[in-house]
Formats: structure tokens, C-alpha cells, sequence
């Protein structure tokens, strides 16, 4: 397996970077390098950040880059800088208000390490506090199109009609 | 810091290749464990297995067999009582730890005036899956509706958040302080369905501050498989104990110092029960179940007008609260 960088980007999420956190853990990912790049979080993001590094020392490489304060570039820039420090080979960019389904991210690793290709796209739920409900993200339909067609070109126009998630 | 012990009492009916798990996860732990197996009369390997089992020196393991089978509310308090840890926790057989159980619980308030400890658990179809990251939907929204994040170690009182009661009564997702239910005498209903919601209940409402790990990830896989329930699908008698069960714990809910507001969660939480009971998969295959379906619809209704009737006695409740 290639080392992987997980560059988590989080700013006051408190009740959901451990969660994230984990998530990332729990792929089994024997060379892991986990970023969390916090853009100057006021609540207890960081607390729980450091105290999840020194909990999981022994076992799992969490590097902790704190901004001194909010930065405008919001995401991007956490993500830029995460990028910048990132040492593996397969990098994968994660929000600290979302989790990954660890056996899902696994599988589009490994099949991204056993392809040529340079890119792995994954498809995600939206989950909502208040009624503790999944939606499917409102993209099926581009998923669909996305299938129908092994053409480059045709996959390529599908895939920039979609959400520029990172 | 990390001097506190566990037992965990898991009743255990002709599973051992779930026991198997727990054996092998405990034999990878180096802290004080307490496993207090409590077999229900399996008629497996579960006896030979125990009885091979190799643990390390801090992993002590403790085997009861019930004289009968009776369930596991029974076997559950069987095993309290062989139980010495400081902490307690039930476990099923067929669920598993989730290998950050003891980070987190470290971090949580168990040891910093909680009774008790409620955390998330990842409900699970298959071995192969065990990481869903999503629970019962109900138990999803209130996880994630809490105002604010408890970390590091906020603790919780029921009247702060009345909604904690009416989380699904599961005995696995929590940890209890030891003396918390020595002195709360928490206890099992020595009965085949439904036991496990009076314990649930009475810990919230006995405990005088809990935890909610809200800010941490799910400590537990559950599985849940869609065929071959056991008691779950069962319909006749037996089910019927439910009702004395929920008007006893309507009691001590009104004994509580928020009473109204919890019986409104008591009722919704009813409402949901009854109506499951009423769609139990099979309930209109057989000219008995169908009966039964009707003694539960009686039953039902009897202790909804029980209940609201007294409201209108003794003190009104909020309209439309046990609608």
C-alpha cells in the first residue's frame, strides 16, 4: 500500500473533528500521515486535536498545523498549506465537519494504487443534524451519466458540471 | 490515571463465535478487564470455549451458567452480581468494541462525576461493514442536536436534556460508575421482551449527572440482522408484560422533579414501542397473531387513557403531549 496523507481542514468543529479523526484511523491504512490543518478555531477544536494526537502517539502520526487566526482564504488556503507539508503518495483532502466511510476510502485507495490513473472521484451522503437523516447528494444524476460513458472527454465535461468539492 | 476496572457482563445464549470476538479483542488489552460471561443454557460450544480460553493475567474471566434459560434481563443480573469492576458495562454477544473504546473512555467523564456515560455506536448489518458511522435515526438526531459540544467533560443532568431518556433503550452504550447502580439498585426486569427499558429509563432517571459523548466517535459496532431475530419478531404472551413494566416507569417518571416534560418524551417513546409492536414482521400471517395484534392494540390504548388521565387529575400536561 502507498503512504497516504490525509489533509483534514477545521475550523470550530468541535463536535465533529473526532469523529473525522477517527474515521481516517479506522481505514487501517498502514502508512498513514494525518494533517489537520486548523484555520484558527476558537471552540474546542484544538483541544480535542492535541489530546487525539498524544492519545493516539504510539500508533498514528496526527500532525497538528494551527493557523494563528482565521485566514481569508478559508479552506483553500488550510488546504494549500496541508498540501505543501503532505509527504505520500495518494493524498485526500477531508472536511473537518465530515467522515469518511473507512472501508469505502480503503477500497478507492487500493484501486487507485492498483490503476494508472491519477485521480480516484468518490460519491458522498449529506447528513442532517436536525432530522438525522441522510440525503443522497442532489448530483445522482451526473453519477449515472458518469457510468453510462468511458469516454475521457465525455467524463471530463460530466465531472466539471459537478460540485468542485475538494 | 487510568487505574479504574471494568467488568463487562455480557449474557450469552448459543453464541460462542461472538464470544470468540470478545475473547480475542480483551486478550489485546493491557488494563484491568472483568468478563463476566453469563450463559443463558447454550446448547453450543460456548462451555469448551470458555474453558479453553487463554488471557493474559490482567484479563480475569468469570462464567456463570443459569440453572434455566431465562433471558438475558435475568442473566444481566446474575452477572451484576458476580460483577467487581469499578466500572460496568453490558455487552451483547453478538456486538463488538470498537477498537478506540478505551481512548475515548478515557477522555470521557466517567471518572469526573458522572453516573454514567452515553456514546454512539455504529449500527451494522455485516462483519464485513463494521464501520457505518451512523446509528438509528432517531438516536442520530439526538446525538447531533446536543447545543453544544461536552467535551472535555461536561456533564448532563436529565432535566437539561429530557430527550437523553427517549434515545433507543439499548444496554450496550453505556458505562456505568460500579456504586452508581449499587445504590440505584438498577436492575433488569426479569423478563423475555422489553427488559431492557426500565433499566434504561431509571438510569437517566436516577443518575444525578451524566456524560453524552457527543464530540467522540461511535464506541460500538451493533449488528443488526434483518432475518432470524430472536425474540425481536416474537408475538404472543410473553410481550405483554410490557405494559406493567411502562406503568410502573410512568410512576417514577412523575416522581421526577421535570415529570411533565418527560412524559412527554415517555409518551412519544411509547407511541414509537406501540407502534412497532403493531408492524412486528409476521403480526397478520396467523388468525393467533392477529389476536394478539388486537390485545396489543387494547393494552395499548388502555395505558395511553390511563396515563393521560391522571395527567388531568393530578396535573395537566402540555396539550398534545402523549398524542
Amino acid at each position: 500500500m502507498p503512504k497516504v496523507s490525509a489533509i483534514l481542514t477545521t475550523y470550530n468543529v468541535d463536535a465533529y473533528v473526532a469523529t473525522a479523526i477517527q474515521s481516517i484511523i479506522d481505514t487501517g491504512f498502514l502508512d498513514l500521515e494525518l494533517l489537520v490543518v486548523d484555520d484558527g478555531s476558537t471552540d474546542f477544536t484544538r483541544p480535542i486535536i492535541r489530546q487525539l494526537k498524544e492519545t493516539f502517539s504510539d500508533r498514528i502520526s496526527i500532525r497538528p498545523i494551527f493557523f494563528s487566526r482565521n485566514t481569508i482564504g478559508g479552506v483553500a488556503t488550510a488546504a494549500n498549506f496541508g498540501l505543501n507539508e503532505a509527504t505520500g503518495d495518494v493524498v485526500v483532502f477531508i472536511d473537518g465537519d465530515d467522515w469518511v466511510l473507512p472501508n469505502a476510502l480503503k477500497r478507492a485507495v487500493e484501486l487507485l494504487n492498483e490503476s494508472d490513473h491519477d485521480f480516484i472521484l468518490t460519491d458522498c451522503s449529506e447528513y442532517w443534524n436536525g432530522s438525522g437523516k441522510y440525503n443522497k447528494y442532489p448530483e445522482s444524476q451526473f453519477w449515472d451519466q458518469l457510468m453510462a460513458t468511458a469516454d475521457i472527454e465525455e467524463r471530463r465535461s460530466i465531472l466539471l458540471s459537478m460540485a468542485p468539492f475538494p | 490515571m487510568n487505574s479504574s476496572s471494568y467488568s463487562f457482563i455480557i449474557p450469552a445464549f448459543n453464541d460462542a463465535p461472538g464470544l470468540a470476538r470478545h475473547l480475542e479483542y480483551f486478550r489485546r488489552i493491557r488494563r484491568d478487564i472483568e468478563i463476566v460471561v453469563v450463559d443463558d443454557c447454550s446448547t453450543d460450544e460456548t462451555p469448551s470455549l470458555i474453558r479453553a480460553a487463554e488471557l493474559p493475567e490482567n484479563v480475569k474471566l468469570i462464567y456463570h451458567r443459569m440453572p434455566e434459560n431465562t433471558g438475558a434481563g435475568a442473566a444481566r443480573n446474575a452477572g451484576l452480581e458476580l460483577a467487581s469492576g469499578d466500572l460496568v458495562m453490558f455487552l451483547d454477544a453478538d456486538d463488538q468494541l470498537a477498537n478506540c473504546f478505551f481512548d475515548y473512555m478515557d477522555l470521557s467523564p466517567i471518572r469526573n462525576g458522572a453516573d454514567f456515560v452515553l456514546f454512539r455506536y455504529h449500527l451494522c448489518t455485516t462483519q464485513s461493514e463494521p464501520f457505518t458511522y451512523n446509528m438509528h435515526t432517531g438516536d442520530n438526531r439526538f446525538f447531533s442536536s446536543i447545543p453544544r459540544t461536552s467535551f472535555p467533560a461536561q456533564l448532563f443532568t436529565l432535566s437539561m436534556i429530557p430527550a437523553a431518556a427517549s434515545t433507543i433503550a439499548f444496554p450496550w452504550n453505556k458505562v456505568y460508575r460500579h456504586d452508581f447502580i449499587k445504590s440505584t439498585s438498577l436492575r433488569f426486569p426479569e423478563q423475555r421482551m422489553h427488559e431492557d427499558i426500565a433499566p434504561h429509563w431509571q438510569s437517566f432517571l436516577r443518575s444525578r449527572r451524566f456524560g453524552i459523548l457527543n464530540w467522540a466517535p461511535p464506541l460500538i459496532h451493533h449488528f443488526e440482522h434483518r432475518l432470524g431475530a430472536r425474540a425481536t419478531n416474537y408475538v404472543g404472551p410473553e410481550r405483554l408484560a410490557v405494559f406493567q413494566m411502562l406503568t410502573d416507569l410512568t410512576n417514577e417518571v412523575r416522581r421526577h422533579e421535570n415529570s411533565l416534560r418527560l412524559l412527554e418524551e415517555l409518551g412519544r417513546f411509547c407511541d414509537d414501542l406501540f407502534d412497532w409492536m403493531l408492524h412486528i414482521p409476521g403480526i397478520e400471517s396467523t388468525e393467533e397473531n392477529r389476536k394478539w395484534k388486537l390485545q396489543y392494540t387494547l393494552h395499548a390504548a388502555q395505558f395511553r387513557a390511563n396515563i393521560g388521565l391522571k395527567d388531568k387529575i393530578e396535573n395537566p400536561a402540555p396539550s398534545g403531549a402523549l398524542n
